[in-house]
């Protein structure tokens, strides 16, 4: 896909009236350039239905980025362009790493935003007004690595008793180690070694090295692809025998593809699970075709789905505005956020079938791709997980974890 | 106020940090243009100044979720800001003094290394030693003085200006002291080291003092920075900021004072405008579909479509501003020839 | 008490990582006697060589991975005579500073335009995962050897054409003392053109043999590993190509021991201690002699 050529969010042929800006506030370059790769195309994608259909109260949709450079400084001074330039209507992001940096923005310029990627634990007892969240917090998905390391019957491996963590010395990594660590011992397993290590170095010898020595039967870690590359080939030459845990940044193709398959065979990983209803009647498939081919990807990446559900939830928010007062501004659009998912309505999974429904007065229940979508006072949602086991060139489902089950 | 919103908005930020990038310049200047010590690790003394005021100014550790720092001072604000700031300043010349006692004997090259390479051992020492710093996870907690009483609008306004009186306050100190004898003989250290030495000067005195200044100066920055964003994390302190400073300094004219803050504008300006390329572009499309729009199209269809690619190019830009001005007008837009061509000579 | 053989594992990855850096050292060392500035570019030449050879590799999957980098190596080299035309020859008389300053523009650059074609994702080169080989009492997988073998016969190479070619004779002269050699009838600009073909290829090998031992590797990797870089060559003297593969060791040693003995959460400072130690104390360098 060209440069440029998703820029408008859509044919831009039609709509006289202004267009309805929503900001896409994540990392478009550095190291987690990534993320900017995975979500705007979801954002601009559903963007697009939306317009094709006559857009919002008339308005096509207009969608803009915001580059973070996960670095504090650019992003205030993306999210001022995003909030103040560009006066969007609604924000997709921001990531962990820049959280603390601009919430205060959000907050005081009363913008609804939904973040499709931030799992930082930090969240957990923030937002819920203006800020919600489509993915769940790195609480809930540590909880259910250590809940499927300790359980043969959902990991398909062995119930371990002994785990190390070893985790990168990155706030995304580190903010998993204390939900598995804890909920292992809780689960009755232990902890044997904690190895936190420097992110980027060329190689990992000594850290491996001291891995082995601790010799536990199963090792959680938590790093970037490249990071965990190094470390499992290195403690595949050092003679490791115990089993690895991988978290969702590995739990991909991408990442099987750069490694050989005798380092990796047998690695469990977790993904958030697509939702069993969005499976049984066809979605998931629907949208993993969708996706794949609007954005000329080989699988569904990482927060793809998690951002289709955001922006679902902020344009049908916008919807509901609209209908309701005939405008679409921010304070309404954010507590209509939490509207558009309550559970008491009619159940409605994508914005064509949701904004019918809203425009004949109906209240509505998003259910995504996600999970079921209820939002806590925090503005956080729960969501299974798929436990799943590298074999091969492809990862296997294993098992899976509910939220009922943590 | 209703008078902080859209656009004034956004270049109330883009401004403030302006202000920010030119006391660092100013800092920079200090000790390449009028002494002539080249240092390539400037973002350390940003960074020391930034801790500080965070390690001054944070909640104890106990009353922070998932803190792994250990001292945080709690310095009440706003009558503890000068506190913080002191203390940054003051942590930036501690720095420069503690690397200066050594490296600033070496030969300019050899100190560009020897600074490159102790901002990179300054940085690990960041990263590492979280008991200090919090690692990766930052000091996310830096209390911004009067914000609740103020609010958001006013506020931001409210920190530019203190941000600006900061930089005015610095830039008529240092011009001082560039006009007065001490002035005169950092230049005349920066011509020749042989010469001042033979007319009885304690050049490696002088050029400590320079250096522990304009590390200082970038202590200050760092304050100032820390307080406006709220946020210290250990990737904003990564050598990008040092060479950006230098570009500014380059850009605006080394040696000259008023070129190191109109450089720093300048450079900061260039780098927020290229959020806009993609907004730009879009317009253009849309106001001429027809034939700019089309010949846009074509244009753009053949390049790389990641999005590591626009801010590529933001960077090889700036590496050109480094090529071009110093083939072609190393004084820069303000500096003077006079100047910069003595830079050029040594041993 | 010291584990000997922990010792002696520890020492054998610093010999291993040590003989990429020798290559990267003898490289930077070559072209800063012929130019007489610190090229903060030369980093990015590791980079280009690797990808080079990613690139090929990917486009020409039956290309065997050899001749890939030797047209890789070749490439680069004359990279490097074209960005040293284009960047460098036309400020040489304004002396090492505003070379300097260049260099450091020409590699933001050279560092971005890579990016900007290959994206900063990381990548690998299709080399075999081994388990090692006990040989007297360290483990070394057959790349590492390999490795290891590559950078000590282009070291030979390099030390064969300084020693026994006309070039070699020409590139120490011009090194001693550009002017003078000048004077003596040397077309030194002939001269700047073939070192820096010797000095980025080598750089290309260099970073392709980085990637073979350490990958994934990002297209940014090179700046990083400059310091590095710059360590051994200090360490061994600027412009004296021996001193520098002696530099390297010593290097290479010091981050693995570190790294094993320390912490290794600090694994390049402690090369970086070495060098600041090393220009504070001593700044030409351990090695006697002129080269």
């Amino acid at each position: 896909m060209g440069l440029l050529a998703g820029c408008t969010g859509g044919d831009g042929g039609e709509g006289s009236a202004d267009p309805l800006t929503v900001g896409v506030l994540v990392p478009f370059s550095g190291d987690y350039a990534w993320v900017g790769a995975n979500v705007l195309p979801v954002v601009q994608m559903v963007a697009e239905e939306v317009n094709a259909a006559g857009g919002i109260g008339g308005r096509q949709l207009r969608v803009v980025q915001g580059d973070t450079e996960a670095l504090p400084d650019a992003s205030l001074s993306a999210t001022q362009q995003l909030i103040s330039v560009e006066e969007v209507a609604g924000i997709i992001g921001p990531t962990s790493l820049t959280y603390s940096a601009v919430a205060d923005l959000f907050v005081e310029n009363g913008v609804p935003t939904v973040t499709p990627t931030a799992g930082t634990t930090t969240l957990d007892t923030q937002g819920g007004e203006y800020v919600y969240r489509t993915v769940p917090s790195d609480s809930i998905g540590g909880r259910a690595i250590a809940a499927a390391a300790r359980e043969e019957r959902i990991n398909g491996i062995g119930s371990f008793g002994s785990m190390a963590l070893m985790v990168g010395q990155r706030e995304v990594y580190q903010s998993f180690k204390e939900p598995i660590g804890s909920s292992f011992t809780e689960f009755g397993g232990t902890v044997v070694s904690e190895l936190d290590f420097r992110t980027g170095k060329a190689s990992y010898e000594s850290e491996v090295q001291a891995l082995t020595d601790a010799a536990p039967e199963i090792t959680a870690l938590v790093a970037s692809i490249e990071d965990s590359v190094k470390i499992m080939e290195a403690a595949y030459q050092a003679g490791y025998e115990g089993s690895w845990f991988l978290t969702q940044d590995q739990t991909n193709v991408d990442f099987l593809s750069q490694s050989e398959a005798v380092v990796t065979d047998g690695a469990l990983g977790i993904q958030e699970a697509p939702y069993e209803a969005a499976q049984a009647d066809g979605r998931a498939a629907a949208f993993d075709e969708a996706i794949q081919a609007y954005a000329g990807w080989e699988e569904t990446r990482l927060f793809a789905t998690n951002a289709y559900d955001a922006a679902n939830l902020l344009f049908l928010a916008m919807h509901k505005g609209q209908v309701d007062d005939g405008a679409v501004d921010r304070a309404s659009t954010a507590a209509n956020v939490r509207a558009v998912a309550a559970p008491d309505g009619t159940v409605v999974t994508d914005f064509d079938s949701g904004a019918a429904a809203i425009s004949e007065g109906t209240a509505v229940d998003y259910r995504g791709l996600v999970g079921p979508i209820d939002f806590n006072e925090f503005g956080d949602i729960a969501a299974p997980f798929s436990i799943r086991r590298a074999d091969g060139d492809s990862w296997v489902e294993a098992g899976r974890v509910r939220p009922a089950d943590l | 106020m209703a008078i902080v919103t859209g656009w004034v908005a956004f270049v109330v930020t883009v401004a403030t940090i302006a202000c920010i990038y030119g006391l660092l310049t100013i800092g920079l200047n200090l000790q390449f243009g009028f002494t002539g010590l080249l240092n390539f690790g400037h973002v350390a003394f940003f960074a020391a100044g930034a801790y500080t005021a965070a390690i001054v100014s944070m909640p104890p550790p106990g009353t922070v979720p998932g803190a792994r720092y250990m001292i945080g001072l709690a310095v009440p604000m706003p009558a503890g800001l000068l506190l913080t700031l002191a203390a940054a300043t003051l942590m930036g010349g501690v720095l420069a003094a503690l690397i200066g006692v050594s490296a600033i004997r070496l030969e300019s090259h050899y100190l560009a290394i020897a600074t490159f390479a102790l901002a990179g051992i300054f940085y690990d020492v960041l990263v590492n030693e979280r008991w200090l710093t919090n690692g990766t996870f930052g000091m996310t907690q830096v209390p911004k003085p009067l914000r609740a009483t103020l609010g958001a609008d006013a506020w931001a306004l409210a920190y530019l200006l203190f941000a600006a009186a900061t930089l005015a306050v610095v830039y008529l100190l240092v011009g001082r002291l560039l006009e007065a004898p001490f002035g005169r003989v950092l230049r005349g250290v920066r011509e020749s080291t042989a010469a001042a030495e033979m007319l009885g000067k304690d050049t490696d005195r002088i050029k400590l003092v320079a250096f522990s200044l304009g590390g200082a100066i970038a202590g200050l920055a760092g304050g100032v920075y820390a307080h406006y964003i709220g946020s210290v994390v250990t990737g904003q302190f990564v050598a990008g900021v040092t060479f950006t400073v230098w570009a500014a300094l380059l850009l605006g004219g080394v040696a000259s004072h008023r070129g190191a803050v109109v450089g720093a504008f300048i450079l900061v300006a260039f780098q927020q405008s290229t959020r806009f390329i993609t907004t730009a572009y879009d317009a253009a499309v849309a106001a001429f579909p027809d034939t700019l729009g089309v010949v846009l199209t074509a244009l753009a269809a053949p390049l790389p479509g990641h999005p590591a690619f626009l801010p590529s190019v933001r960077f090889m830009i700036i590496g050109l501003l480094f090529i071009l001005v110093i083939r072609f007008r190393p004084a820069g837009v303000l500096g003077d020839p006079q100047e910069v061509t003595v830079m050029g000579s040594e041993e | 008490m010291v584990d000997l053989s922990g010792l002696a594992q520890a020492l054998t990855f610093g010999l291993i990582e040590a003989s990429v850096i020798a290559l990267g050292a003898v490289g930077l060392t070559l072209s800063y006697g012929v130019t007489r500035f610190i090229n903060f570019a030369y980093g990015e030449f590791l980079a280009w060589g690797a990808f080079t050879v990613v690139f090929l590799v990917a486009i020409a999957p039956a290309l065997p991975l050899p001749l890939a980098v030797a047209v890789a190596v070749v490439a680069v080299g004359f990279m490097g005579v074209a960005v040293s035309g284009a960047f460098f020859e036309p400020i040489a008389d304004r002396g090492g500073l505003p070379l300097l300053i260049t260099s450091i523009g020409v590699a933001f650059v050279l560092r971005y335009l890579l990016v900007a074609i290959a994206s900063t994702d990381a990548r690998s080169l299709p080399v075999p995962l081994q388990r090692p080989v006990e040989w007297m009492g360290v483990g070394l997988t057959p790349v590492q050897a390999v490795v290891i073998g590559v950078a000590a016969l282009a070291m030979l190479a390099i030390h064969g054409v300084l020693q026994y070619t006309t070039l070699g004779t020409v590139m120490r002269a011009t090194s001693g003392n550009r002017e003078l050699a000048t004077v003596a009838g040397i077309d030194t600009e002939a001269v700047v053109r073939r070192t820096w073909v010797i000095s980025a290829g080598a750089a290309a090998l260099a970073g392709v043999l980085y990637t073979v031992l350490y990958a994934p590797v990002r297209p940014t990797f090179g700046f990083g590993y400059l310091i590095i870089i710059f360590a051994a060559t200090l360490l061994g003297g600027i412009g004296r190509p021996y001193g520098a593969m002696l530099g390297a060791v010593l290097i290479g040693v010091t981050i693995s021991v570190g790294s094993a003995y320390l912490s290794p959460a600090y694994d390049q400072a402690y090369a970086f201690i070495v060098l600041v130690v090393v220009l504070l104390v001593r700044p030409e360098g351990i090695r006697r002699g002129t080269f």
